[in-house]
């Protein structure tokens, strides 16, 4: 079997697919695509006062690898901290789901998706000085 | 800006020696020659390197290439005539295919002058992936209450967003084409391109998936 | 039709490149002349010879009519709609094993002829095509040849199948290649020359495996096949002679066992495909399986659930079915009549209506394949301005008013001759090759993506389906382990992702690589598909330039050693037939003299002298000893002796006439 049970079980029963308010100050949202194969990633996250993530969902429109990915770093992300999340390695996800190597892109993306959450987040909820210096951060970046 | 045009890119016959007017076909002593390396596409049909194109003479050129190379023509020749018929239509076929379509052309355009392929450089447009990503959950309810109306609107929503991207990805190879301008000007307007042509991969990703 | 009618080719290309239109149920063949294509046919004005063969209990084969008439009292060895099983395995062919009433056999061929034979006597087909198949029903074979449950492909072994006749195992490529034969040997004989190229068509959704049989037929027959062309285009090409515009056509091609649908542009002289779809198992077969099947529940239903139905009985309902089929074409409603014997008689009409129901989930197949096909060109279904209806079975008002309800009104194209359009076609296409038409180009397309097998089973394509032939495409690879020298690809086709649903083409390994350290080889190889819709595979690494030497295991098909055993096989039977047809003249000749010398004796005998009788006298005795021989050669030559002997015989034999001629009596003549 060229899919492993693991992404097989991702993609007949996925955890945490849907979709959370966006505009909602503690959640954060990263929207993500890879134009080579059209597969488009979006992941939210609900983080506590105390810095914890205790919501994740996400929704992919592309490969069985792509939401199995996702699907497998919602759950991972539930109960992290904002810094634990933010080390979450691609390589982890591919390990994890045994991902052959024309799929480990769509670890990659997944990885990518993660951070653009957490990035949203802070973004939202920088305190005001940190929020003028994020957005000045934020304009020079090319947008993804 | 260069004047490309195959004026610039004559060749003698493997053969006879003689200069041939035109790739493939000596004038002189009608031999098969084979294609040089350094020829790409736009040289091959003897067309400006240009993103704007003339779709008819495109196809005129193609046809006569073709008269010149196909297998059928030469099968009664020397088995190695053959062989190089087979790889010269083959790369006739290729430049027909890259040059006709109008994403295709501006790919391969884009990486002739040097730009950077979707695996570099992977952004597109501010917002459109929250688009796409309306599209794909809309196109998702449409298809799960099998409602052939909502599907068809949405494919109208896609085509326009294809043509639209499109007309962008024209008007900025025109004004790459147009000013001679410096590199960092010059970069970012690959970059650009590049940008739109990824938005387009999506686009037609979704559509395929409505077929 | 003699070789009076056909004009000289210019002098010095003295090769006629014959077009043979090689067909599930029947096959044709046709030349190209100044005046345009020609059907070759029979004294009798008969193009069209029966895809059928039939082998005599002394292995002898009969090809063609005479064969089709043996079908009803030899089922088991008479073969047809071999075209189905070319560049098959077993696992391929389940549905087709269950009426094929022929034993056809695997690649563990002698394990399980061994098993069948040794098990009961098979009385129904059913058993016997289950048996050769591995058919999860029999008891008899366990795991035997390449089916396997959860339908994985064996692709470490290659899957051959072979037909079965009385012991002798064929492939369906040598089957295909008595066909051809057939067909060159009628050739010649029509146009007084011999024949060893042919231009030969397959459906155009014929899999790269599947040219290859059909190549690999034509070289068993002794004829160099030029070029492989696709079914529906070879009928546009005779279809555009004739229609002088420029068009956008469709061919929607019925056969027997496959259909094609292509999508074309015809303009200025070049005939561009645009797309082209089908399914490699759908035809008027199915449609004659659709009426066996009811008429077989009925009467199951009516006389008892265990009612067998053996390999002779398939056959004449198959007979029936067919002509009911026909039939109904023309009437609301037919008949049939079928004695089971014991005074048991089933009777049935079946009306049109009945018959479209049966044939209507077949149909919907076709137009969903024509729907895909308009898309792919990138067309809607109002720009096709003419749909060119090829194969008998578009003859059926079901069929026509189908696709006539798909395209539009109007369009449907039926002056060509639907059996004989392609044979036409492929004779233009011989033309094109042999220089007699130049100003036709004919762009053709190949009908499935090409890929490999990358790691974790997934297909990477490298050539998109409807891609214009020739064409290529390139691929580096290297090595995974330090010193590695060869490297293995798994070539597919197909429009899935997973290796396991695509067609498995061969696996080529690249040898001869130079011993480096792991990743630093690049080799290129290049894949380019030529104007016949086959793969070539050529590689090099790119640091040293060097070819790599490539080794090929097709999937389904004959080595290139395999094929050139078959060549010297069929010349050797060929030189046994003839020699056997020569002992067979000679004895013949031996007779009539002796017979002849007998009655002029009796006549004449008198007549010599002492020592001209003695002669005589022993030539014959000498022809006599050698008849019970079988030396050819020793008889012609005794033959002659005698001949010489009876000279003075003869010619006394002729006074003697004279006198009595003469004398008003008539007198018997030698």
């Amino acid at each position: 079997m060229p899919y492993n049970e693991k992404v097989l079980d991702h993609f007949n029963n996925p955890r945490n697919m849907g979709s959370m308010d966006k505009a909602a100050r503690d959640v954060g949202t990263g929207i993500v695509g890879a134009p080579e194969c059209g597969d488009v990633m979006k992941l939210q996250i609900k983080v506590d006062d105390s810095g914890v993530i205790t919501e994740a969902k996400f929704k992919t429109f592309g490969c069985g690898a792509a939401i199995a990915a996702s699907s497998l770093a919602t759950e991972w992300l539930k109960g992290k901290t904002l810094d634990q999340a933010g080390e979450l390695k691609n390589t982890e996800l591919a390990h994890e789901l045994a991902l052959p190597p024309v799929k480990i892109h769509c670890s990659v993306l997944a990885e990518d998706a993660v951070k653009a959450a957490i990035e949203d987040w802070k973004r939202k909820n920088a305190a005001p000085a940190e929020t003028a210096l994020a957005t000045e951060e934020m304009q020079g970046k090319t947008k993804t | 800006m260069e004047d490309n045009t195959n004026k610039a890119v004559l060749t003698k016959c493997t053969h006879c020696k003689h200069e041939m007017s035109q790739p493939l076909l000596c004038d002189h002593c009608e031999t098969l020659n084979p294609l040089p390396s350094f020829m790409d596409f736009f040289q091959l049909m003897g067309l400006p390197r240009r993103f704007e194109i003339d779709l008819k003479t495109l196809h005129e050129k193609y046809i006569t290439l073709s008269r010149h190379s196909h297998p059928d023509f030469h099968a009664e020749d020397e088995p190695d005539v053959m062989a190089l018929a087979m790889t010269v239509a083959a790369a006739v076929n290729e430049a027909y295919r890259t040059l006709s379509d109008p994403i295709r052309r501006a790919g391969y355009l884009l990486e002739l002058l040097g730009g950077p392929a979707s695996a570099q450089d992977k952004s597109v447009p501010g917002g459109f992936l929250n688009t796409m990503l309306m599209l794909q959950e809309e196109l998702e309810d449409a298809r799960v209450a099998a409602d052939a109306a909502a599907k068809a609107r949405l494919k109208q929503v896609l085509l326009t967003q294809r043509d639209g991207l499109l007309k962008s990805v024209e008007r900025l190879f025109a004004d790459l084409e147009a000013a001679a301008a410096c590199e960092a000007t010059r970069q970012q307007q690959l970059h650009e391109i590049r940008e739109q042509l990824n938005a387009v991969s999506f686009v037609r990703k979704s559509l395929s998936q409505l077929e | 039709m003699n070789a009076q009618d056909f004009q000289p080719l210019p002098p010095g290309k003295n090769n006629i490149i014959l077009g043979i239109d090689l067909g599930t149920t029947n096959s044709l063949a046709a030349v190209m002349t100044p005046g345009g294509p020609r059907i070759l046919r029979d004294k009798d004005g008969n193009g069209m010879v029966p895809s059928v063969i039939s082998f005599g209990p002394d292995g002898r084969a009969t090809i063609g009519s005479a064969a089709k008439a043996h079908a009803v009292e030899n089922p088991l060895c008479t073969v047809y709609s071999v075209k189905r099983l070319m560049g098959k395995g077993m696992a391929d062919l389940r549905e087709d094993l269950r009426v094929l009433p022929y034993r056809v056999v695997g690649d563990d061929a002698t394990r399980l002829a061994a098993q069948t034979q040794a098990g009961k006597p098979s009385t129904t087909a059913g058993a016997v095509a289950a048996a050769s198949s591995g058919h999860a029903d029999t008891t008899t074979a366990e795991g035997g040849c390449a089916t396997e449950a959860g339908g994985a492909r064996p692709t470490e072994s290659r899957e051959i199948v072979r037909v079965d006749i009385n012991g002798r195992l064929m492939s369906p490529q040598e089957l295909s290649a008595m066909i051809l034969t057939e067909l060159r040997q009628r050739a010649e004989a029509a146009l007084g020359q011999e024949i060893n190229q042919a231009v030969v068509t397959v459906p155009a959704y014929f899999d790269d495996a599947q040219r290859q049989a059909t190549r690999d037929a034509g070289r068993i027959a002794g004829l160099d096949v030029k070029r492989i062309v696709n079914e529906p285009t070879a009928a546009t090409l005779a279809y555009g002679l004739d229609q002088k515009q420029d068009a956008t056509v469709a061919v929607y091609d019925l056969g027997g066992g496959t259909f094609d649908i292509s999508v074309l542009r015809i303009a200025g002289g070049v005939c561009q495909v645009l797309s082209t779809h089908g399914d490699t198992h759908l035809g008027g077969d199915d449609l004659d399986r659709e009426i066996i099947d009811l008429i077989t529940g009925e009467i199951r239903s009516r006389f008892g659930q265990n009612i067998q139905f053996p390999p002779s009985t398939r056959q004449a309902l198959r007979s029936l079915a067919e002509a009911t089929k026909v039939r109904l074409s023309d009437a609301e409603q037919t008949t049939v009549e079928i004695d089971l014997g014991d005074g048991r008689n089933f009777q049935r009409t079946i009306t049109r209506s009945e018959f479209e129901s049966l044939a209507a989930k077949w149909l919907d197949r076709t137009i969903e394949n024509s729907r895909q096909a308009v898309n792919d060109a990138g067309l809607s279904v109002e720009q096709i301005e003419r749909v060119v209806m090829v194969g008998g079975c578009t003859r059926i008002p079901y069929v026509r008013r189908r696709v006539g309800e798909y395209f539009g009104p109007g369009k449907l194209y039926t002056a060509v001759n639907p059996d004989e359009v392609v044979a036409l076609g492929a004779a233009v296409q011989a033309g094109i090759l042999s220089g007699m038409k130049r100003d036709l180009l004919l762009l053709d397309v190949t009908p499935l993506s090409l890929g490999i097998e990358t790691l974790g089973g997934a297909m990477g394509k490298l050539i998109l389906r409807n891609t214009t032939l020739p064409c290529q495409a390139g691929e580096l690879f290297t090595t995974y382990v330090d010193g590695q020298t060869a490297v293995d690809i798994h070539v597919l086709q197909g429009e899935r992702e997973l290796v396991k649903d695509c067609r498995s083409l061969g696996r080529f390994q690249l040898r001869g690589i130079p011993p480096m350290p792991a990743g630093a080889p690049k080799i290129r190889v290049t894949f380019l598909i030529d104007a016949n819709g086959i793969l070539n595979v050529s590689a090099s690494e790119e640091r040293s330039g060097k070819q790599a030497a490539i080794q090929i295991t097709p999937s389904h098909g004959l080595t290139r050693q395999e094929v050139d055993g078959m060549i010297q096989e069929s010349y050797r039977s060929a030189r046994e037939d003839m020699a056997a047809h020569q002992l067979i003249d000679t004895r013949n000749e031996a007779g009539r003299i002796l017979r002849a010398v007998d009655k002029a004796l009796v006549n004449a005998g008198a007549l010599l002298t002492a020592d001209q009788r003695a002669n005589l006298d022993a030539t014959v005795a000498k022809l006599k000893t050698l008849l019970e021989g079988s030396d050819a050669d020793a008889i012609y030559e005794a033959v002659q002796a005698v001949n010489t002997a009876a000279t003075p015989l003869t010619q006394a034999q002729m006074d003697e006439v004279l006198r009595q001629t003469v004398k008003g009596k008539k007198v018997e003549e030698f």
